[in-house]
């Protein structure tokens, strides 16, 4: 391959100027003509029937346009399985259930009349725990399924079963075995900014929808369902998406508030504004899937991973999201990180009265790695095999498929597993600290790299095109939500097209002007948005190519003559052309058009911008617009075998942390950490930086500190001083980045999905060096002060 | 959030006779960083806020012979850039530095963190483990009461309707009286889970005087006069030491909530107790 | 009660008309319409709505409308330059791969102002203590460390040039 210009540096992404100068617009920020507020009203019990909803005093509220329930507007259902609808009817079944919405003109008197709103409820006892919702005689939650069948247990029809090889005589054959039960909290995304939209209908009744999303074409295909739900049938939608504050996987469902927007634009006929607080972020947005694990892994005597068995207990919460399928990427480390040959892995999915919970970096992985890393260090343990060293012995290696049926193309686990090693002086500090509290620890993840088959198409598209100064748009469906997506495009369309990044400017967020792209989630944006960009480029070029066959020499002739007309003593020079040129004698670099086969030559040169004009102005002109739809070779998971190569490449990666413990309060403090990762090819260095840093700072929260607390449904830390998120001056340490490149044929450049992995495999590695540094191994996160010094206590006072 | 007026007065008078038209439906405002939170959360119902952002009287940090006279409105900034606090009042200054975030201490100020009466307000400790009094504003004149009986309760005081806050005034202890302070939260930014303060003179390694007050383990700031009496003219050896541990984890009595358990907040208490000790000898 | 305030923003006199209980945030972003300033929590423990009042970075949020009187006001937006040319310290946060969603960024940026004037040359360990009332759920602070050490250096190369 030729040397690359820009692929690999760090190049400063188009849309940080804005940011930082306080001009980029979010929802927040965003004022529609006519534009109303609305606010909601939620639910006062976690599960009780609705006797009745006086709306009469909010109605007359000065400044009030609407206000409505489940009662006088049309059902709404929504949902992974339907289970859910906008606004409630019968019964309420969690704390943030909407049970009313207010439009005013403004946000002050919308929550007034909220407060004017009096709920008649009959309470209904509760269920809070999956095992006890499991249990006969346990209050029911939905006594009727989706479809209106009667329903009699808490039981989501959505179970996960994979099965390769035989467990059990793996078992008996395994010379040691290790057994443990493992727990993660709900965790919230956190985004600093908070969820909103504004709904309006033009005046054929089509929805325009700005919002924040992650899924505008999913948003698109859900909202269509709720216009026909509403009388719409056969309006369409257009889904807008204004700079998001993040997101994390909390765009990845549609949400109530959403709906209800709809429904309150629909009734006063003007734009509706609902934007969460921050507490409604807290407590009405889903989070993270809490998880109770049992795990037991199997070796022989020389370490070798002989099985693995998974079974998870899962609180499905109150209604079913996109989040019921994590399970489906829980297997895929289940099922293929290290080479394990027999594997069991079950899941059970349980209404409670609890919130629902929803996807979130790393959509299971991060609890799949949890359970896995900390049970494999607890095996090595028992095989008293060092659990670096136990690691290396079951790496996963290149070329190869897993049980699950995934094929392995590039892999740089090795690689990174020895960089850990390396930058930790793992062997000198290992199991030699403990007197000073000190401590070691490594966890490797396993996860996709080139995007993952959930949806019947896997695609993204792209439209690339070129304006008479050689600007380049690239218009994508897929979305920018902070992660970098626009910084990797614009290198790999300028690396591929033969223009400079500063020429590309990138459009995403609109379904009616944007192709289609299924989501920006398993870490794919860069993998299939800059895959589609190639292809597109590529065209452009072949198109350009074309042109200049025909327009290049001319242009260059007609700059000669006016030179000499400018200065008569120029001396034509000999160009030594003979013959027609063809579209195979160009090469595009840096916004130039130039022979091969005479590059440095200073006169056969023609710019972009020159040869596009050439091309436009005459007659029967023509413009280069060029598109491409990339649909990776990935399959759908079989859901019989639970089977099928979900990615089209996998990613791999080790990180480790040295740590110190203060044996008394149960502070954690990070000395070092390194995060070593196969990417495949850096595409932009900046960005890609950013999504590990990033993401290995959220596994450090997910490990020590976040916890969403609740009691019996309610949420008892809506606000960011008791839902605590890492500031920094929490992280004064240094954090050691380790790029593997792989270069695998399946990504744009080489390049393999980078967004979720840095997050993935920090709370084992946190975990792992906790009991490297005091003997204590804690199972549950977070792994917080008060947690880890009562244990510590507790194993002294055993002694 | 809901309407209320906000009224800005320039002298005491005006600022007490606004609270007291007003009464129960009025509260006085310093900094703003507690009062407004708890009126954002539905914690709190007011009709008017009075500000006290304009009263010059309020203000200044001077030493006065003896005595160091802090004006209530002196915000948490103002107190960390004090050469005066700095110096003569390390346990306040090291409180100050670790209160919330920098934008916080900005504005917040000592009078507020004070009335607020938070049993986790993390300048109250270094400033009761010595001889502190409050000089208050009535509607008839100035009156003192000593920090140490200031507290009622989480979030109630002595202060009457109508009375402000004027200066803290606190009575520099001996030249070999050190005060040192701990604060335990759950990250480095954080409302103490515990926090702690002692006033301590040694002879050698033998106990002269102390005082000690915990934080966040009782309904107000809490004076462990128990293990003060423990360690009244001891030598201090790690016999010692690890009694007082026990005593301090005997004599708190912290609740559960959110941040932490009673089990954790009891377990910190005594290692709280046992590192302040530790600082002063410097072990 | 409805009072008109006067006030000095971003080197202009500003006379505003707003209520008793309406914070600096709500008069920034709704009546003056500069939304660069953003409502993370609204209860001043995000950061995102940090302005300097007086050079002093305090939340906006809680900061009564009232008191801004007489006061001046430095938001995001007064950092521009002419020709719309940023600030060195939103430079430095482009120029080292800082920004993500971006929505920390006004409010960080601000802190850092505020940092940066009173303590030109921090070193690591002051800068984050400078940031830590700013959270950031992106970025890991890395490379917003890396771009206040930067700005440092942008602002000392302007002072020279």
């Amino acid at each position: 391959m030729r040397d690359l210009s820009f692929v690999g540096r760090p190049i400063p992404r188009p849309d940080a100027a804005d940011k930082v100068a306080g001009k980029a617009i979010y929802i927040h920020d965003l004022k529609r003509p006519g534009m109303l507020y609305g606010k909601i009203k939620y639910s006062e019990y976690a599960h009780a029937r609705i006797l009745h909803i006086d709306t009469s005093k909010a109605e007359r509220l000065l400044g009030v346009r609407a206000v409505i329930t489940a009662y006088n507007t049309p059902e709404v259902r929504f949902g992974f399985i339907r289970d859910n609808v906008a606004l409630k009817k019968g019964k309420v079944r969690q704390f943030r259930d909407e049970v009313a919405a207010v439009a005013a003109i403004d946000p002050e008197i919308a929550q007034e009349a909220i407060d004017l709103i009096r709920v008649e409820y009959e309470e209904l006892p509760g269920v809070f725990d999956p095992e006890e919702a499991l249990k006969e005689g346990a209050p029911i939650i939905h006594e009727m399924d989706p479809r209106g069948r009667p329903k009699a247990d808490n039981i989501v029809p959505v179970p996960w079963r994979f099965v390769a090889g035989d467990v059990e005589e793996a078992k008996r054959k395994a010379r040691y075995i290790a057994e443990d039960e493992l727990q993660t909290p709900p965790i919230s995304h956190a985004c600093l900014g908070t969820a909103g939209c504004i709904a309006e209908f033009d005046l054929q009744m089509n929805l325009i929808i700005h919002t924040k999303t992650q899924i505008p074409f999913l948003a698109q295909n859900d909202f269509n369902r709720a216009l026909a739900q509403m009388g719409l049938k056969g309006k369409n939608t257009r889904v807008i998406v204004p700079t998001l504050g993040g997101a994390f996987g909390s765009g990845l469902d549609t949400h109530g508030y959403e709906y209800i927007a709809i429904l309150l634009a629909y009734k006063t006929g003007r734009p509706v504004k609902i934007v969460l607080s921050r507490e409604e972020e807290f407590k009405t947005l889903s989070p993270r899937q809490p998880t109770r694990t049992k795990i037991t892994q199997g070796c022989d005597e020389n370490g070798r991973l002989l099985f693995r068995e998974v079974r998870m207990l899962l609180d499905n919460g109150a209604y079913t999201s996109w989040g019921a399928t994590t399970p489906s990427v829980m297997m895929l480390p289940i099922s293929s990180i290290y080479r394990v040959p027999n594997v069991f892995y079950e899941t059970k999915l349980v209404y409670t009265n609890n919130t629902y919970c929803q996807a979130m970096r790393g959509y299971g992985n991060p609890q799949a790695a949890w359970a896995i890393e900390t049970n494999l260090d607890h095996l090595a343990e028992e095989a008293g095999i060092d659990p670096m060293e136990f690691r290396l012995i079951n790496k996963n290696i290149p070329n190869d498929i897993s049980p699950m049926g995934l094929h392995i193309t590039t892999c740089g686990m090795e690689e990174c597993l020895k960089a850990v090693k390396q930058r930790l002086n793992w062997d000198e500090k290992r199991g030699k600290q403990r007197n000073k509290a000190r401590g070691v620890g490594v966890a490797c993840l396993f996860h996709v790299g080139g995007s993952g088959r959930v949806y019947r198409s896997d695609g993204t598209g792209v439209i690339l095109k070129i304006d008479d100064f050689g600007y380049v748009t690239v218009v994508t469906g897929a979305i920018e939500m902070g992660q970098g997506l626009v910084g990797a495009l614009i290198v790999a369309t300028a690396e591929a097209l033969g223009v400079t990044p500063d020429r590309v400017m990138v459009i995403t967020g609109d379904t009616a002007t944007c192709p289609w792209d299924v989501g920006t989630h398993a870490s794919r944006g860069a993998f299939t948005a800059c895959n589609a960009a190639i292809m597109a480029a590529e065209k452009a070029r072949a198109k350009i190519f074309e042109i200049a066959s025909e327009h290049f020499l001319n242009r260059v002739k007609y700059r000669l003559e006016q030179q000499k007309k400018k200065d008569p003593n120029f001396e034509m020079p000999d160009l030594g052309i003979k013959g027609q040129l063809q579209p195979e004698d160009f090469d595009m670099r840096e916004n130039v058009l130039f022979l091969k086969s005479d590059p440095g030559n200073k006169y056969l040169r023609v710019t972009l911008d020159e040869l596009v004009r050439e091309a436009h102005f005459k007659e029967q002109g023509t413009m280069i617009v060029t598109e491409a739809f990339y649909d990776p070779c990935n399959q759908m998971i079989d859901t019989r075998t639970c089977r099928g190569n979900l990615s089209a490449t996998y990613i791999f990666g080790a990180q480790g942390a040295e740590v110190e413990v203060d044996l008394e309060t149960g502070h954690v403090k990070i000395l070092k950490y390194v995060a070593a990762h196969d990417v495949g090819r850096v595409i932009n260095r900046h960005t890609i930086l950013g999504q590990i840093y990033g993401g290995a700072v959220q596994g450090m929260g997910y490990a020590l500190c976040e916890e969403y607390k609740s009691e019996k449904g309610r949420m008892l830390n809506p606000n960011f001083l008791d839902y605590k998120i890492l500031s920094a001056n929490d992280l004064n340490f240094p954090m050691e980045v380790k790029l593997v490149e792989t270069i695998d044929e399946a990504g744009p450049f080489g390049a393999k999905g980078v967004g979720e992995p840095g997050l993935v495999a920090v709370a084992p590695a946190i975990a792992n060096a906790i009991y490297d540094a005091t003997g204590v191994r804690i199972t549950s996160l977070p792994i917080n002060p008060e947690k880890l010094a009562l244990a510590i206590r507790k194993k002294r006072n055993s002694k | 959030m809901k309407r209320f007026d906000y009224l800005m007065p320039t002298n005491i008078k005006e600022a007490i006779e606004a609270q007291l038209q007003y009464g129960e439906r009025a509260k006085f405002i310093s900094g703003g960083t507690d009062v407004l939170v708890r009126l954002k959360q539905r914690a709190l119902d007011v009709d008017c806020l009075v500000s006290l952002r304009r009263i010059p009287e309020l203000k200044g940090i001077e030493a006065n012979g003896n005595t160091i006279r802090i004006g209530a409105m002196s915000t948490f900034r103002e107190l960390i850039q004090s050469q005066l606090i700095k110096e003569q009042l390390p346990g306040l200054w090291k409180a100050a530095r670790v209160l919330a975030n920098p934008q916080i201490r900005n504005v917040a100020t000592i009078g507020g963190n004070i009335s607020n009466a938070a049993p986790s307000a993390d300048s109250v400790p270094p400033l009761m483990v010595l001889n502190t009094n409050l000089l208050i504003h009535t509607p008839n004149g100035l009156r003192e009461a000593a920090l140490e009986d200031f507290f009622l309760g989480p979030g109630k005081t002595r202060l009457k309707e109508g009375e402000v806050l004027k200066e803290i005034v606190v009575n520099l202890p001996p030249v070999n009286c050190k005060t040192f302070f701990v604060k335990v939260g759950r990250v480095s930014q954080d409302i103490a889970v515990v926090n702690g303060a002692m006033a301590i003179e040694l002879e050698g390694d033998q106990v002269k005087t102390v005082k000690c007050v915990l934080g966040a383990v009782a309904p107000t700031p809490l004076r462990l006069k128990g293990v003060e009496q423990r360690l009244l003219g001891q030598k201090i050896d790690p016999h010692l030491l690890r009694e007082v541990q026990q005593l301090a984890e005997e004599e708190v009595r912290p609740i559960s909530d959110v941040r932490a358990s009673a089990e954790y907040r009891r377990h910190l208490s005594g290692v709280i107790v046992r590192r302040l000790i530790e600082m002063a000898t410097g072990i | 009660m409805k009072r008109v305030i006067h006030f000095t923003l971003n080197g202009f006199e500003v006379e505003v008309e707003t209520e008793s209980h309406k914070m600096l945030l709500d008069v920034l972003r709704d009546k003056l319409e500069l939304t660069g300033t953003k409502e993370g929590c609204g209860q001043g423990e995000c950061g995102a709505c940090t302005v300097l009042v007086d050079g002093v970075a305090v939340n906006a949020c809680l900061f009564p409308a009232f008191e801004a009187e007489g006061r001046s006001i430095t938001t995001v937006e007064g950092l521009i330059g002419e020709g719309a040319k940023l600030h060195p310290i939103q430079q430095a946060f482009v120029d080292a791969g800082a920004v993500q969603c971006g929505f920390c960024m006004p409010g960080m940026v601000m802190s850092a102002k505020a940092l940066l004037d009173e303590n030109p040359t921090p070193t690591e360990e002051e800068i984050r203590a400078g940031i830590s009332g700013n959270l950031c759920r992106c970025t890991g602070y890395v490379q917003i460390v890396e771009a206040v050490k930067l700005a440092s250096k942008y602002i000392q190369e302007e002072k020279r040039g």
